[in-house]
């Protein structure tokens, strides 16, 4: 198992830029890479090549989209067999996924669905969560979704999220973009969201870019630059939390890597320096 | 033994359920156009040829069918294409022509990513074996000109990958099918004893043109148990 620091810097992998990470050497101010392990899991041929070449010079961390772990189905467990497999194949601590669902009664949807934030559904979430940790072996750390549905009545997302890590033992993944994204499209207060979770639970953070459209609605696209207002709300994380490992996801628009590289250089300084970068 | 599955309350069901059942039937939602988003996305880039033949209004018709009917039932994102294709067999959505261009592409990525390992290609071997991802197909359409006129005949090709993770699709003749079908039968089988089998029903010389095609091309390859441990 590898582990990382609280000064460590990473980047989503994408099969963008697998090849310029191969054509060279470890990437100075590249510390980890964040790979979905359903996309590679029980894959082979170039892919898995590339994967194992890419293990050899960078620590790996799993950020899944599958696990679908607040659904109101059975868990999959054969598919949690696979992906601890898959872990322990690559020597992975930690394991990742988002605290949404991708499937209803009729089957999978294939997208981060909300849930209905009640106190009477946390035992229940928290069951799951126990679920996945037993077969996994690991801590599940659970990001925080872009969510643009409300069920009426629901608990803040801040008291929901500490709650349920409370219970379940489970830790957070703190999506920056995601919780500036929530607040903007809800008119809620991302400053109480983040004071709301515990440091202690907080494993690691991510930050992206976001759309904003015509009306302006945000649309967490990982698509743009990392706009200035999410820089000013990582600070603040950082101040109320402390540093921790950090990601940049960059999904569409992917640049090459140099650029991305570079941009996740400025993020970290922004963030560490409080000062903006970025347009 | 895992943990036994907790029960989901019947409110929470009911609600996340409603939710979703609305995104599934309004593509003007804000779900609704994500979810349909996702699957042409992934459609797009496994079934290029598909997509661009079936038109946009058709593949929109089509996607609208799958969530509203399908039962997903593979977790992974991925799979979105798999079960389109599984959705669009039974369904019988798109002219046969269309379904087997699916097909087709789905044959292709499926070879691609197949978890098996494709042994290196020997220069003398005693015995062979068929390459562990082939796909053998019909097609009624040219490979190298998918998007030309169909001639209406069914003809047998192979898909597969290569040591070097090329996917290549190899159109067969009879006696590679005869090849291929005795090699599968037997896993693997001396080239001696091959010939001898199938020697009723082709001429020597075009059992050792197929042998040494599909040698050439990666089509046979040594049997698994010749080859050292791989990860």
């Amino acid at each position: 198992m590898r582990t990382l620091t609280a000064a460590s810097r990473g980047l989503g992998l994408r099969p963008e830029f697998v090849d310029a990470l191969l054509d060279s050497p470890a990437v100075h101010g590249l510390d980890f890479l964040e790979v979905a392990p359903e996309n590679w899991m029980q894959i082979g041929g170039r892919k898995r090549d590339q994967l194992d070449r890419i293990a050899d010079r960078y620590p790996l961390v799993a950020h899944g989209l599958s696990l679908s772990v607040a659904d109101t189905e059975p868990l999959s467990t054969a598919f949690v067999r696979d992906v601890a497999r898959f872990l322990d194949d690559y020597g992975i601590a930690l394991y990742s996924d988002h605290l949404s669902a991708a499937r209803d009664g009729t089957g999978y949807l294939y997208d981060l669905l909300p849930v209905p934030r009640r106190a009477e559904n946390l035992p229940y979430l928290a069951g799951r969560i126990a679920q996945v940790q037993d077969i996994t072996g690991r801590q599940l750390v659970l990001e925080n979704i872009s969510a643009y549905h409300r069920y009426p009545g629901e608990m803040p997302e801040g008291a929901f999220l500490a709650e349920l890590a409370l219970r379940s033992g489970c830790g957070i993944l703190l999506d920056i973009n995601n919780a500036y994204v929530n607040a903007c499209n809800h008119g809620t207060d991302a400053g109480a969201f983040l004071r709301a979770l515990p440091s202690d639970a907080i494993v690691y953070y991510h930050i992206a870019g976001h759309l904003k459209l015509a009306d302006g609605f945000l649309l967490d696209t990982h698509g743009t630059p990392v706009a200035d207002a999410v820089l000013d709300l990582a600070r603040d994380t950082l101040a109320l939390h402390g540093p921790r490992p950090l990601l940049l996801e960059r999904d569409n628009f992917v640049p090459e890597l140099g650029a991305l590289l570079q941009d996740l250089g400025r993020i970290a300084t922004a963030i560490d320096e409080g000062r903006h970068v970025l347009a | 033994m895992s943990l036994p599955d907790p029960v989901a309350p019947p409110a929470m069901v009911a609600e996340f359920n409603s939710f979703c059942m609305a995104a599934r039937a309004n593509g003007s939602g804000l779900y609704g156009q994500l979810l349909r988003e996702n699957v042409a996305d992934a459609l797009r880039s496994s079934f290029p040829l598909f997509t661009d033949r079936v038109g946009s209004a058709a593949l929109d018709a089509e996607i609208d069918a799958f969530l509203l009917r399908h039962s997903g039932t593979r977790p992974q994102f991925h799979h979105i294409a798999t079960e389109f294709v599984l959705f669009s067999q039974r369904q019988g959505l798109a002219a046969p022509e269309l379904t087997a261009l699916l097909e087709y592409e789905w044959a292709l990525l499926a070879a691609e990513i197949d978890p098996a390992t494709v042994p290196p290609p020997a220069t003398t071997m005693d015995d062979i074996a068929l390459n562990p991802t082939t796909r053998l197909v019909l097609l009624a359409f040219d490979p190298a000109q998918p998007s030309a006129a169909v001639d209406g005949v069914d003809r047998p090709h192979a898909i597969f990958r290569t040591a070097d993770h090329q996917v290549l699709t190899l159109p067969l003749t009879l006696p590679d099918c005869l090849v291929i079908e005795h090699v599968r039968e037997v896993e693997a089988a001396p080239l001696a004893t091959l010939f001898d089998a199938l020697a009723p029903d082709c001429s020597a010389v075009e059992l050792q043109t197929s042998a040494a095609r599909g040698l050439a091309c990666g089509l046979f390859c040594p049997p698994p148990n010749t080859l050292g441990d791989s990860k």
